[in-house]
C-alpha cells in the first residue's frame, strides 16, 4: 500500500515571504522528497518510522495532516519535544536553576506547537525549512523576554597566563594542520573532556573561522562574544588544544 | 523590542547564508540592525554549533523524565484542542490558497460546481455527507478531517466568495443523496458513483 496512492502529491508551498529579499520561504529538496514518500504510509507504518524522520517533515505532518490524530500528533510531539531539549541544552547555564530552565523549555515547546498548529499563520514556516535554526533563533528570542535568564557567568574556567606568540606553540600548530574532518572527529570524541564553553570556543575558532580578537570595534569576535579578554580566549584554546592533541595521541 | 522582527532577521540571515556563517553578510545585518548586534552574534554562534551537531547529550533517565513532562504538556494541549483547531472560513477560499479555482477544486474532490456550492453554503445535512468525501476534501486541502467536519457541520450560510441572492435563512437543508438525485446536470454514472460513496 505504501507509495501507491497520491502519486502526484506535492506539499503545499510555504507562504511566508522574507522581508529582506522578498522571496518566499521554501523547504529543502530532501524534505520535500521525504514528505512525498511519507504521505502514503499507512498509519501503522508511519508510527513505526516517525523517529527516523527529519524534524522538518514532522513539523509538516503535525501541522498539515495529523494534528487531530491523537496517536500520531502525540508521538510527533514527543519526538520534537526531545529534539528541542537537546537543542536548548547549552542555554542551561544562563538560568539561575534547573527548574527555571525546564519551565523555559516547556514554554518553548508549547508555544512552538501552538505556532505550527495555527493554520491561519505562516509565522512558523521556517521550522519546515530548517528546524534546528528555527528553534535556536526561537530560544534566543524568547530568552530575551525572561527575567530569570542571567547574563553569561563571569567565571574564569582557566586562569589567564602570560602567553606570547601562541600560534607558534605546538597544540595550535598541530590542530591547525589537521583537516576539518579530523578536527571534527577529535572535537566530537572529546565532547565530554572539555568544559562546554571551551569546546564552543574551539569549534568557533578551528571549524567555523571566527577570529579571536580584532582591532576593528565593529567586527564580531570570540573575545567580544564571550566577554573575555583576547588573552583569556587564547589561553582557553591553547589549553584545550593540549588536551585535544593528547587525546588524538590516545586514539592512535 | 519586536520578537517577531528579531525572528524574521535570524531567518533572513540564515536564508542568505545557506552554507553556514558568512562574516561579511553577518556584519551587513549587524550594521542594518545595530540594536540586534549581540543577538545576531549569538545566533551565528548557535548556528556554528548546530552545524557541528554539538548538542547536549541527555542520559536515558533524564530523557524519560523529560519525555513524561512533555507528554503531560501534550495531554493539556490535546484537552484544549477544540480551541486550537483552526476554523475553515470557506472551502473554496482555502482551495484558492493552493492555486485551485473552484471548478478545479470541485473536480479534484469528485463533484460538480453545483454540489461544491451546496457544500460551501452547508446545504447538506451534515450526517448525510459521506465520510470518504470529507476525507478527500481534507486531503486535497491538506487539512484535518475534523477541521472540514467542523466547517460542514454548521448552519447554512452564504459563501463569502460566491455571488448569491439567497439569504442564509432561505437555504433549506437537504440530504447529500437527495441533492445528487435531483441534480439534472449529473449523468447516471456520476450519480451512481456519488450515491455509492461511503
Amino acid at each position: 500500500m505504501d507509495g501507491e496512492q497520491n502519486k502526484n502529491f506535492q506539499p503545499k508551498p510555504l507562504t511566508k515571504i522574507s522581508k529582506e529579499t522578498g522571496n518566499p520561504y521554501f523547504r529543502r529538496d530532501e524534505t520535500v522528497s521525504e514528505i512525498i514518500k511519507t504521505i502514503n504510509y499507512s498509519k501503522a507504518g508511519l508510527l513505526e518510522k516517525l523517529e527516523d524522520l527529519k524534524s522538518e517533515t514532522l513539523v509538516f505532518l503535525f501541522r498539515e495532516k495529523y494534528q487531530a490524530d491523537y496517536e500520531i500528533a502525540g508521538k510527533i510531539w514527543e519526538i520534537l519535544a526531545g529534539r528541542i531539549w537537546k537543542l536548548a541544552g547549552n542555554q542551561k547555564i544562563k538560568f539561575n536553576n534547573a527548574a527555571d530552565f525546564e519551565d523555559f523549555v516547556m514554554d518553548i515547546q508549547v508555544r512552538f506547537f501552538q505556532g505550527i498548529g495555527n493554520l491561519e499563520s505562516d509565522a512558523f514556516d521556517y521550522a519546515q525549512a530548517s528546524f534546528g535554526e528555527f528553534i535556536k533563533g526561537f530560544i534566543l528570542n524568547k530568552s530575551r523576554e525572561k527575567k530569570n535568564v542571567r547574563e553569561r557567568e563571569k567565571q574564569t574556567i582557566w586562569l589567564d597566563e602570560e602567553t606570547e606568540n601562541d600560534e607558534a606553540r605546538t597544540p595550535f600548530q598541530l590542530i591547525a594542520k589537521m583537516t576539518n574532518s579530523e578536527k571534527e572527529l577529535i572535537f566530537r570524541q572529546a565532547l565530554h573532556k572539555l568544559p562546554g564553553e571551551i569546546l564552543e570556543v574551539c569549534i568557533l575558532y578551528y571549524l567555523d573561522g571566527w577570529q579571536i580578537h580584532s582591532k576593528d570595534p565593529d567586527k564580531i569576535t570570540i573575545a567580544k562574544l564571550y566577554g573575555k579578554s583576547e588573552k583569556t580566549i587564547r589561553n582557553w584554546i591553547f589549553k584545550a588544544g593540549e588536551i585535544l592533541v593528547e587525546y588524538r595521541g590516545e586514539l592512535r | 523590542m519586536n520578537t517577531q522582527e528579531l525572528q524574521d532577521i535570524f531567518e533572513a540571515y540564515s536564508l542568505e547564508t545557506p552554507d553556514g556563517n558568512d562574516f561579511d553578510i553577518l556584519r551587513k545585518y549587524m550594521e542594518k540592525y545595530p540594536g540586534y548586534k549581540r543577538d545576531l552574534a549569538e545566533f551565528a554562534k548557535e548556528r556554528a554549533l548546530l552545524k557541528f551537531d554539538l548538542q547536549t547529550e541527555i542520559s536515558s533517565d533524564e530523557k524519560n523524565r523529560l519525555a513524561k513532562i512533555s507528554r503531560s504538556k501534550f495531554e493539556e494541549f490535546w484537552a484544549n484542542r477544540d480551541q486550537e483547531i483552526t476554523r475553515i472560513e470557506s472551502l473554496t477560499k482555502l482551495a484558492k490558497t493552493f492555486g485551485m479555482k473552484k471548478i478545479e477544486f470541485a473536480r479534484k474532490i469528485g463533484l460538480n460546481g453545483t454540489q461544491l456550492f451546496n457544500l460551501e453554503v452547508r446545504r447538506f445535512v451534515f450526517t448525510t455527507i459521506p465520510q470518504s468525501l470529507i476525507s478527500t476534501i481534507a486531503e486535497t486541502l491538506q487539512t484535518t478531517k475534523d477541521a472540514v467536519a467542523q466547517f460542514l457541520d454548521q448552519s447554512p450560510g452564504v459563501a463569502a466568495n460566491y455571488k448569491s441572492e439567497t439569504r442564509p435563512d432561505e437555504i433549506e437543508q437537504i440530504s447529500f443523496s437527495q441533492a445528487v438525485q435531483e441534480d439534472e446536470t449529473l449523468s447516471a454514472e456520476e450519480k451512481e458513483r456519488l450515491l455509492n460513496l461511503k
